[in-house]
C-alpha cells in the first residue's frame, strides 16, 4: 500500500517510527510532509498556550535533543529495540530515498500538490495540525490518526489527561479523519495499562507507542469501522488543560495507578 | 499532602487582591475608591461598587470592613430610599440611579444574611421598593439608564439584589417586578445566545463586562427562583461560546464582543475575564464537567498573569487592570475596584472547585 506520513516537525520521533514500521511491514512510503517548526505565527500560537519559558524545552526538542521528558524516553527506547537508527524524517527520507517536502500549513496548496502527486492509498497522521476540507479532498479523505483517548467521549487535545479527568479508561482510538475534531469513524480501540510508577509524560509515551502500532496494523487488517458502544456519546471537546486541571489530571492518575497496582 | 501548586498561587493571588481592595476602603473614606490610576492616584469612593464589594469582604473573612462600608452606604441613602449615580459625594447633578441602587442591595441582603443587623435588611428594602416604583409594566425602567435610551439586559444584574431582597423580607411585589423584567430580558435572547443591549449603549456590541452581568444575573434569578429550565438553561447558549472563545485564545478572551460573537478592537477586559470565569464556574455546578473548570481556570490565570504582587506603589500591588493592554478601551489606563472585587471572587470561586476535587481524589485514594 502507498502510503504518505505527516509531521509537525521533522524531529518527531513517532513519525520516524511510524514511517520506518510501516516499511518494514510492506508498504510504500510515497512521501513525508513536514510543517516547519520555526514560523512566527506557530511561535506565538506556542507561546500564547504554553507560556515563553516553555521555548526552550520545544528548541531543545525541534534540536533533536532526547530525553527531555518521559515521551520522548518512551519512542527513544521504542527506536532502539526496533533497531531504528534515524532521529529525524529528514534523516530517514534520505536513508531510504523518500520526497520529503517541508511546508507552511498542510492545507496550503503546495502540501495538496504533493499528496496529490504522491498517489497514495492511505495518509498516516503523525501531527502538523488541524486537517481542513483541502487537504482531505486532496487524498480523498484517506487519513488516519491515532487519537490518545477513547472516542467519542474524549474530542481534542490532551485526550490521554482528559480520560484521567473525565472517569474514561485510559485508550488510544485509530479512527478516520473527517472535516470535525475526532469525530470520525473508529478503526480500533486499545487499552493503555496503568502503572504506579506512570506520570503524565510516561502516559502520553505510553499512548504514542500504542498509537504507531495500532496505526501500522490498520494499514495491515484494516477492518471496516466500528459501531459506537452502547451510551456512548460524543461530549464537548477537550483543549488543552490549564496548569491547575493537569495537578488534578496528575493527582487522578497516581490514585489509578496505585489501584491498578493493588489490583494487578 | 502539600497543597497543589496552582492553589498556592491563587492563594498568593487572591491575599494580593483582597490587600487591595482593603486598601481602596482605607482611601476611599467611607466607600471603596472606584479605581486608582498611576497619573492621578486614587478617586473618590463608589457607592454602587461598593455595595457589591461587601459579599466578597465577607467571603475574606473582612467582616468589620464590611459591616463599616454597609453603614457608610446606610448613611447616604437618599429619603426615597435609592442611591445616587456616579462617585461620591455626588455632582450636584447627580440623579438617583436604578443601576447603582440594585448593586447596593446586592451587599446589604449579603450583611443581612451574615446576620449583621437589621437596619441593613431595612435599607435594602426601602430601595428595592423605590425600584419598583419606577419600573414600567415590561418589568424594566422606563427613559432607560446610563448611556443607553431603553434599560439594558443586563439590568439582570439589578433583578437579582431584587429578589435577594425578596427571600430576605418575604415582600412578594419585589418577586412578581422581578420576574416581569426577566421574562423581557429573555426575550432579547437571539438564536445564537446573544442577548440584545448587553452593553452601554444602545449599539450591538458589548464590553465582557456588561455581557458577564446579563448572564451572571439570569443565573443568580434562576437559583433564587429554583428556575433552571425557564432562566438559567437560556444562558447557556452564550456560555457554550464564551468558553469556546476562552479555549481558542488560550484565555484571551476579547474585551468587546458584538452580536455576532465577533472581537471588536484588539484588547482584553480583565473584569470580564473575572466575571466570565464565575460565570462558567456558577454553570459548572450544573453540569460537573471539569472542562469547564478548565476555561474559567485560564481566565483566571491570565488575570494573574497581568497582576504586579510586589510593586512598590501600593496602588498598583495587587491591582487589576481594567483593559490588558492597560490603554485598552475599558477603563483605559485604570485599576477599578470591580476588577479585583471579580478576581477575588473567581479566586475563590476556582479554588473551592479545585480543591474539592482534590479532596474527592484524596479520599478515593485512601
Amino acid at each position: 500500500m502507498r502510503v504518505l506520513v505527516t509531521a509537525g516537525f521533522d524531529a518527531a520521533l513517532h513519525a520516524v517510527a511510524l514511517a520506518e514500521l510501516a516499511r518494514r511491514a510492506g508498504h510504500t512510503v510515497a512521501g513525508v510532509l513536514v510543517v516547519r517548526a520555526l514560523q512566527a505565527a506557530r511561535v506565538r500560537a506556542w507561546v500564547r498556550q504554553r507560556g515563553a519559558r516553555s521555548l526552550f524545552d520545544a528548541a531543545k526538542r525541534l534540536a533533536g535533543s532526547r530525553n527531555v521528558d518521559a515521551r520522548d524516553a518512551a519512542m527513544e527506547e521504542f527506536l532502539r529495540e526496533r533497531s531504528i537508527a534515524e532521529r529525524s524524517l529528514s534523516q530517514w527520507c534520505r536513508v531510504h530515498d523518500v520526497a520529503l517536502c517541508t511546508v507552511e500549513d498542510l492545507n496550503s496548496e503546495s502540501a495538496c500538490s504533493f499528496a496529490r502527486a504522491a498517489r497514495v492509498e492511505r495518509v498516516l497522521y503523525a501531527g502538523g495540525g488541524i486537517l481542513r476540507e483541502r487537504f482531505l479532498a486532496a487524498v480523498e479523505a484517506r487519513v488516519l490518526n491515532a487519537h490518545a483517548g477513547p472516542l467519542p467521549e474524549v474530542r481534542g487535545m490532551n485526550a490521554c489527561e482528559w480520560s484521567l479527568l473525565l472517569g474514561c479508561e485510559p485508550t488510544v482510538t485509530i479512527h478516520w479523519i473527517d472535516s470535525g475534531i475526532d469525530t470520525g469513524a473508529t478503526v480500533e480501540r486499545i487499552a493503555i495499562a496503568l502503572e504506579a510508577r506512570d506520570d503524565l509524560e510516561s502516559l502520553r509515551g505510553k499512548c504514542t507507542v500504542a498509537g504507531v502500532r495500532g496505526l501500522v496494523r490498520a494499514l495491515d487488517d484494516l477492518a471496516p469501522p466500528l459501531p459506537t458502544r452502547d451510551g456512548a456519546k460524543s461530549s464537548r471537546q477537550c483543549f488543552t488543560m490549564a496548569p491547575a486541571l493537569r495537578e488534578l489530571a496528575q493527582a487522578a492518575l497516581r490514585v489509578r495507578g496505585s489501584a491498578e497496582s493493588a489490583s494487578g | 499532602m502539600s497543597e497543589p501548586q496552582s492553589l498556592e498561587r491563587y492563594t498568593r493571588h487572591l491575599e494580593a487582591t483582597g490587600d487591595w481592595l482593603v486598601r481602596s476602603i482605607e482611601q476611599g473614606r467611607g466607600g471603596s475608591c472606584a479605581h486608582f490610576s498611576p497619573a492621578t492616584g486614587w478617586s473618590r469612593p463608589y457607592p454602587e461598587t461598593t455595595g457589591y464589594a461587601i459579599p466578597t469582604l465577607l467571603e475574606l473573612g473582612l467582616r468589620e470592613r464590611a459591616l463599616d462600608v454597609g453603614r457608610w452606604l446606610c448613611s447616604i441613602q437618599n429619603e426615597d430610599g435609592s442611591w445616587n449615580g456616579g462617585l461620591y459625594p455626588p455632582k450636584k447633578t447627580a440623579k438617583p440611579s436604578v443601576f447603582n441602587t440594585g448593586q447596593i442591595l446586592d451587599g446589604l441582603t449579603a450583611l443581612h444574611r451574615a446576620r449583621a443587623g437589621v437596619e441593613f435588611v431595612d435599607a435594602a428594602h426601602r430601595g428595592a421598593r423605590w425600584l419598583v416604583s419606577g419600573m414600567a409594566r415590561n418589568g424594566l425602567w422606563a427613559g432607560g439608564d446610563y448611556r443607553a435610551s431603553e434599560t439594558p439586559s443586563y439590568y439582570s444584574h439589578v433583578l437579582w439584589p431584587m429578589l435577594e431582597t425578596w427571600r430576605a423580607t418575604g415582600d412578594d411585589a419585589l418577586r412578581e417586578a422581578a420576574e416581569r423584567g426577566i421574562a423581557t430580558i429573555l426575550a432579547r435572547a437571539r438564536g445564537n445566545g446573544w442577548f440584545s443591549r448587553s452593553g452601554f449603549t444602545d449599539e450591538e456590541r458589548a464590553f465582557t463586562h456588561t455581557i458577564a452581568y446579563t448572564l451572571r444575573g439570569l443565573l443568580e434569578c434562576s437559583r433564587l427562583l429554583g428556575a433552571w429550565d425557564d432562566i438559567g438553561a437560556k444562558t447557556v447558549p452564550a456560555l457554550e461560546r464564551m468558553l469556546r472563545k476562552t479555549e481558542l485564545l488560550h484565555g484571551r478572551l476579547p474585551g468587546e464582543l458584538d452580536c455576532e460573537w465577533r472581537a471588536v478592537g484588539d484588547y482584553e477586559c480583565l473584569t470580564g475575564h473575572a466575571q466570565t470565569a464565575i460565570n462558567l464556574l456558577l454553570w459548572e455546578e450544573r453540569e460537573r464537567d471539569l472542562r469547564i473548570v478548565n476555561g474559567a481556570a485560564k481566565l483566571v490565570d491570565r488575570v494573574c498573569a497581568t497582576q504586579t504582587l510586589r510593586h512598590p506603589l501600593a496602588g498598583l500591588r495587587g491591582a487589576v487592570a481594567g483593559s490588558w493592554p492597560i490603554w485598552g478601551r475599558y477603563m483605559t489606563l485604570r485599576y477599578p475596584n470591580w476588577a479585583a472585587k471579580y478576581h477575588c471572587d473567581a479566586l475563590v470561586a476556582l479554588s473551592m472547585r479545585l480543591a474539592s476535587e482534590h479532596a474527592r481524589l484524596t479520599c478515593a485514594s485512601s
